[in-house]
């Protein structure tokens, strides 16, 4: 009976609890329900979404991809300079996507090529990304656009429907990844790297290609939601990516909670990310500040990880009694 | 992979980093002559008692195999539970509770990682950030004072030297000891090296893990106390900023052991290396988020020489 109340908490516990945040806030807060603010929410989630994507990717092939805390923010710095420059739209997209595959492909290299632990690498990505950020806007001061061109506004701004365009691009985008891991060989050896790199090398998969091919998809996921973030502040903001990997690594993690899988899936990252958007916007309303969300985020982890390891304790006792 | 096996090449990545050290000191010296001044050494030594005492506690957790990502939210915390108690309950207090406090979140990163075997990076990234949190929720984000009668003591100089200098010197060669010449810092490279064979031998691993957490929590406390010493003046984040610096140095350390681990001394080398650097650069006229380039630039082509090595890519668990 114990058992049973226990497994119940661990596969349901995280929608009782996303009920109840909602309920919570909607009681609480008098704005919380409104159409403004549910699309607030939507631009948070596409962000944090399109970044933990990516890293979902890199779980996949037994990695983790922090880099996408800078790509965000060297992209949008990128896109509006280039605008404002008068730039033509598809030559912006080109070098936006080229700045993506090129992180992507130092990310790569380092992993897959000079077996660097992936952790330490993309840190080390985020780091440099972050003080190549503040040196091309000498110090960290954002690059604003006065004169916002109507495509790039359409991107984070306009809506089709009453539904911003960017959830339509999320979407696009989760469905194209969704279909290349689940639907496609490249996912299978995704995965089968993730489970076991040696044995996957042996059976000829070319490891070293296929591991760098993960961290490029999951560079250009981050490059996407950089894009789209510049678009809704029409301007590049330095560092500006930071604050939303550790949420989109938050993300992640809950997407294992809720997923059968326990290394990365995409329903369940998405999950995550609505899951944490909500639950942010929704501390922000009733006044809190940078720092209590820092704590809540940190608070959240420790639970998520701990309830975690508790599923997989259980999963174990039962294979052991099966 | 032969280049990278061959005797004059292991020579060279052993040996490079003090080559490049002494190029450095040699290069700033041209540079700015009062690089190599005696006020400008006091100058340098100042600054590294915070980073040292961190760099310290993250070795010894890295050599027993394990990682922690929040030192610095720990220091940050320090520093911001002895602001914010010390004008309530007194110096003494907001000392022993800050300590308390430390020590019981370096105790949750231990059970985490140790107990409930969940990756380290985990554990210690929700620590960081409720660290971080907590720090901003304390000090409500606002720059505050640093000024305690009780710590003039320690920050002043003696015979020209900052005594936080001459105490991080004491405070490095005790955890020198510890690791370097006592059962525990055996056990500690047992458990960072072949934790079965370990066990079979009968050393408790787990024990020791949890100590070397502990040990490296109460090492992050005293960076938060050092830090008070050499500014008068906190904003919370300020010390996050050091994150890479202080990894950066457990992997210098571990680049210039022969035994290509972590380790105390090459810790202490990577501190002088960092602040060196910096200090350097500075003089002659370099802005500082171009330091910051500099040193990411450098962490990476590091780590890259240690991992080349490695016949496998590095995989996570």
């Amino acid at each position: 009976m114990k058992n049973k109340i226990l497994n119940f908490i661990s596969d349901y516990g995280v929608y009782i609890a996303f009920v109840v945040i909602i309920l919570f806030f909607s009681f609480s807060t008098s704005s919380f329900l409104t159409y403004r603010n549910i699309v607030d929410i939507a631009d948070r989630i596409v962000v944090m979404a399109l970044i933990a994507f990516g890293i979902a990717l890199t779980l996949m092939v037994g990695g983790i991809d922090l880099s996408g805390g800078t790509i965000v923010g060297l992209v949008g710095i990128a896109a509006v300079s280039l605008i404002k420059a008068g730039v033509h739209p598809l030559l912006v997209i080109l070098v936006v996507l080229g700045i993506g595959i090129i992180v992507g492909l130092i990310n790569a290299s380092l992993i897959a090529g000079a077996n660097v632990n992936p952790f330490i690498a993309t840190l080390v990505t985020l780091f440099v990304g972050g003080s190549l950020e503040k040196v091309v806007t000498s110090g960290g001061l954002p690059v604003y656009l006065w004169e916002v061109p109507g495509w790039f506004q359409a991107l984070g701004k306009g809506k089709w429907l009453g539904i911003p365009n960017s959830v339509f691009l999320l979407l696009g985008i989760g469905i194209l990844m969704y279909v290349l891991v689940h639907k496609a060989k490249l996912g299978r050896e995704f995965y089968a790297i993730g489970e076991n790199i040696t044995t996957s090398r042996y059976s000829g998969i070319p490891t070293r290609i296929k591991l760098g091919t993960a961290y490029v998809i999951s560079a250009l996921a981050s490059t996407a939601a950089g894009f789209v973030l510049a678009s809704k502040f029409t301007a590049g903001q330095p560092m500006a990516g930071h604050t939303y990997l550790w949420d989109a690594i938050g993300a992640v993690y809950l997407g294992t909670i809720v997923s059968s899988r326990t290394r990365g899936s995409f329903l369940g990252t998405l999950f995550g990310a609505i899951f944490l958007g909500t639950t942010l916007n929704g501390l922000s309303l009733m006044g809190a500040g940078l720092g209590w969300l820092n704590f809540a985020k940190g608070a959240v982890i420790l639970f998520l990880v701990l309830s975690w390891s508790m599923k997989g304790k259980l999963r174990d006792r039962a294979k052991a009694v099966g | 992979m032969t280049l990278f096996e061959s005797d004059r090449v292991e020579k060279f990545t052993k040996n490079s980093p003090w080559i490049l050290l002494v190029i450095i000191v040699i290069v700033f010296s041209i540079l700015n002559p009062f690089f190599f001044s005696y006020s400008n050494l006091g100058n340098i030594l100042g600054r590294v008692p915070y980073i040292l005492c961190m760099a310290l506690g993250l070795s010894i957790v890295m050599a027993a195999g394990d990682f922690d990502l929040s030192f610095a939210a720990l220091s940050e915390l320090t520093i911001a539970l002895i602001a914010s108690i010390a004008g309530i309950g007194g110096f003494w207090l907001a000392f022993f509770v800050s300590l308390a406090t430390i020590l019981t979140l370096g105790l949750v990163n231990a059970i985490g990682v140790v107990k409930l075997g969940i990756h380290p990076w985990l554990v210690t990234l929700g620590t960081m950030l409720i660290g971080l949190g907590a720090a901003t929720v304390i000090t409500g984000g606002y720059q505050i004072s640093l000024s305690y009668s009780q710590l003039k003591v320690i920050a002043g100089n003696l015979v020209g030297i900052p005594i936080p200098a001459i105490l991080s010197i004491v405070l490095a060669i005790s955890i020198y000891f510890i690791v370097h010449r006592t059962k525990f810092g055996e056990y500690v490279y047992v458990s960072g090296g072949n934790r079965e064979a370990g066990l079979r031998e009968g050393v408790n691993i787990t024990t020791t893990r949890i100590k070397a957490y502990l040990i490296a929590s109460f090492l992050y406390w005293a960076a938060g106390i050092s830090y008070f010493t050499q500014t008068t003046v906190y904003r919370s984040g300020q010390i996050q900023l050091t994150l890479i610096d202080v990894i950066l140095v457990a992997f210098i350390g571990k680049a210039i052991s022969s035994r290509r681990v972590v380790n105390i001394p090459g810790a202490i080398f990577g501190v002088l290396f960092l602040a060196i650097l910096a200090n350097g650069l500075g003089l002659i006229g370099v802005q500082a988020y171009w330091i910051g380039l500099v040193k990411g630039l450098l962490t990476l082509i590091i780590i890259v020489g240690v991992s080349i090595r490695e016949g496998e890519v590095v995989q996570l668990e």
